[in-house]
């Protein structure tokens, strides 16, 4: 009895927590008929003005969404930016989650033709097993592959199309703004470059930061190699704001004489960690900083209007648009109209200054509104 | 029952005279690693970098004074740095939107933990699942949950937060390392000058003697996990004000960071044995290391392999001096 008086009280302090702290969870699933028609995403793409094809030719379409995670929020923006734009034109989604986790990615690629999907978006960002998912879905029979942020090659030769950032016009936009800052500032002289990455993210990614050189070449400023530090996170989470902070105090220690740093890192939490590292040994003014994916942290730094100056901004990708590029790729991909994996896709990149984040934080709460699956 | 404590007082003189060996080694080894990594880098032995390594070691600390009173019960805490998310991303979130006071928000953490801790703990004490099980599994749900609370990062705006979290007194101290210390003295005096501290040490080494002699293990257990539910709680809000933001992965994958500690240390896994100061130690040569590697530039993965292979060599030297593999 005791123990059954324990086990409800546990059961109840769990209950009132859970309810004391959760938002509601985002969607599992988003087949089209639990979608409202009348969803009106703003058409502010070309992608999105060739929005209305033929019933039929959606019919054709059934996209096997393999997400990489739910666990931030980027990636629920791409999700749920195809699911939107997919219930819109009348495309069923059928939807798996892989956890980036290896074992799973297959299996679930395999259930999702299964249950019907014919082209495949997958965002698990996996070269090595993406490779593997073109061939599964030749085998079965699916029209092809889109991988997110990512090529894949199989064994064979066959390729996935490819949709997602342009990493070097990324890296460059990050290196300009710094560029500027640094002939404005410090009289064009940088005595180092910092480039905070995760192997794990691959080469690909790996441009994010490198095409900084090239951006500031651009501004006037050559960077040599010997002025470059790549600096390891160790980790391809989200969770780099630690190691960023910890890494970047360590490297300012190691170096007393540098006074002009330009940083570039992966994703505005570890450049926020980067920050806290400098501000926490008052050197902050030693670093100039600039960053990728205009997350939610930037954006309330940034608008609390106490950002420290040399922060000069983020990289936009607009995760919350990527569902206008690749629903109509898959119905092209489904329908045979686009048959040659080389014509990628790339985002329109944006650097995203802190006098610009009102006006972008608008529009991004305005598109997301209209959103009818969150 | 009286009798018993002093029974334990006189037999733990002789584990007093081996844990001051250990902690006698572990002083050794921060002295040569401080030598070494001080010849390898002209930049490591400086003052400021000593503040580095205490401001790094802070967070941990402030999580291993709760933990190592839970593991002296022959228990585990893997659900702590979860707490700490949910902490963390909830005060920021009451910080900003809502404006509150720091000494709202210290309280709301406090809350959290003790909360949470409170969950692990009637599992724990009083429902009888393996400790690591139960924390294994609330780790989980207590992710979820901050996941579920937010998917975002949430900025940490506010100065008094802030100035606790990377803040200097009088320009030379960071605030965070005193406010660690303060929980690290709490820790060593609740467990070496009060009967509470002699009963966690008396369940942890032989649990069924201690019930005989009249001590409420079940509570005693409970009250630890609450313990260490409450460091975890403000440990998790300090490291958002330490790095500016809060996130509900924070801490994710590096759980095993203060249980490594706590053991090098020199707590044992089966409980009965440990102490703070060890902890103290075994924190502080992780630190030393980390901090030392990242100054000379080493790269991430060999910190990794370094540090790996330093605790097992750490392990490994103590089970040698035991003489457990001769009992074999």
């Amino acid at each position: 009895m005791k123990k059954i008086t324990v086990v409800v009280a546990v059961v109840l302090v769990a209950l009132f927590m859970f309810a004391a702290c959760s938002t509601p969870a985002p969607a599992e699933s988003s087949a089209p008929a639990e979608a409202s028609t009348e969803a009106s995403t703003e058409a502010s793409t070309e992608a999105s003005t060739e929005a209305s094809e033929p019933a039929a030719e959606a019919s054709e379409c059934v996209i096997g969404l393999n997400a990489g995670t739910e666990s931030n929020q980027f990636h629920n923006d791409v999700n749920n930016s195809i699911k939107n734009v997919a219930a819109e034109k009348g495309v069923e989604v059928l939807y798996a989650v892989s956890e980036f986790d290896p074992q799973q990615i297959i299996p679930k690629v395999e259930s999702l033709l299964q249950q019907g999907a014919n082209v495949i978006v997958d965002f698990n960002v996996n070269a090595q097993v993406g490779g593997n998912i073109v061939d599964v879905v030749k085998e079965k029979g699916g029209k092809g592959v889109i991988g997110i942020d990512v090529e894949y090659v199989s064994a064979s030769g066959d390729k996935s199309w490819f949709m997602g950032a342009n990493n070097q016009m990324a890296g460059e936009l990050c290196g300009e703004a710094i560029g500027d800052y640094v002939n404005a500032n410090k009289d064009g002289k940088l005595d180092y470059l910092v480039l905070f990455h995760n192997s794990e993210n691959g080469d690909e990614v790996k441009k994010r930061m490198a095409g900084a050189i090239d951006g500031l070449k651009n501004k006037g400023i050559e960077v040599a190699e010997d002025q470059i530090e790549w600096i390891e996170l160790g980790g391809g989470g989200s969770e780099t704001t630690i190691a960023g902070r910890d890494k970047m105090t360590a490297w300012l220690t190691a170096h007393p004489d540098a006074h002009s740093v330009g940083v570039v890192a992966v994703n505005d939490e570890t450049t926020t960690g980067a920050l806290a590292g400098a501000e926490t040994l008052g050197r902050e003014e030693d670093c100039v900083f600039a960053s990728h994916n205009v997350s939610q942290v930037y954006i309330d730094a940034a608008l609390s209007g106490e950002l420290y100056e040399g922060y000069t901004g983020s990289v936009a990708y607009y995760p919350e648009r990527y569902g206008e590029y690749i629903v109509p790729l898959a119905m092209d991909i489904a329908s045979g109209k686009n048959t040659d994996p080389d014509t990628k896709i790339t985002v329109d990149h944006v650097f995203v200054s802190p006098d610009m984040i009102a006006d972008y934080a608008q529009a991004y709460e305005d598109y997301k509104a209209a959103w009818t699956i969150k | 029952m009286k009798t018993n404590e002093a029974a334990v007082q006189k037999k733990s003189m002789k584990e007093r005279m081996g844990s001051m060996g250990n902690n006698l080694s572990l002083i050794i080894a921060i002295v040569a690693l401080w030598v070494v990594l001080g010849i390898a880098s002209p930049f490591f032995s400086s003052f400021d970098n000593l503040m580095n390594i205490l401001l790094a070691s802070a967070i941990t600390l402030i999580r291993a004074s709760g933990a190592t009173i839970a593991m002296i019960t022959g228990g585990m805490d893997l659900s702590q740095n979860a707490t700490g998310a949910i902490a963390g991303v909830v005060c920021a979130t009451v910080s900003v939107s809502m404006g509150a006071p720091v000494w709202l928000v210290i309280l709301l953490a406090l809350g959290i933990g003790l909360g949470f801790g409170a969950i692990n703990g009637v599992l724990i004490a009083y429902l009888k699942i393996n400790p690591i099980i139960t924390t294994i599994a609330t780790m989980q749900i207590f992710r979820g949950i901050a996941w579920l609370f937010t998917d975002v990062t949430i900025q940490v705006a506010d100065k008094s937060l802030i100035f606790m979290g990377r803040g200097y007194i009088g320009g030379v101290v960071p605030v965070s390392v005193l406010i660690a210390f303060g929980f690290f003295f709490l820790a060593f005096f609740l467990l070496k000058y009060t009967r509470f501290g002699r009963q966690v040490y008396m369940v942890g080494g032989n649990e069924t003697a201690s019930r005989l002699s009249g001590i409420n293990s079940n509570k005693i257990k409970f009250i630890c996990y609450l313990i260490s539910g409450l460091c975890a709680g403000f440990a998790g809000m300090l490291l958002s004000a330490q790095v500016g933001a809060a996130l509900p992965s924070s801490g994710a994958g590096t759980e095993m960071d203060v249980i490594a500690a706590i053991v090098l240390g020199g707590l044992s896994l089966s409980g009965g044995k440990g102490s703070m100061v060890g902890t103290l130690l075994g924190i502080l040569i992780l630190s030393i290391i980390a901090n030392g590697l990242q100054v000379m530039g080493v790269n991430q993965y060999v910190q990794w392999v370094v540090t790996g292979s330093i605790l097992i060599l750490a392990v490994l030297i103590d089970v040698i001096r035991s003489g457990a593999l001769k009992k074999q």
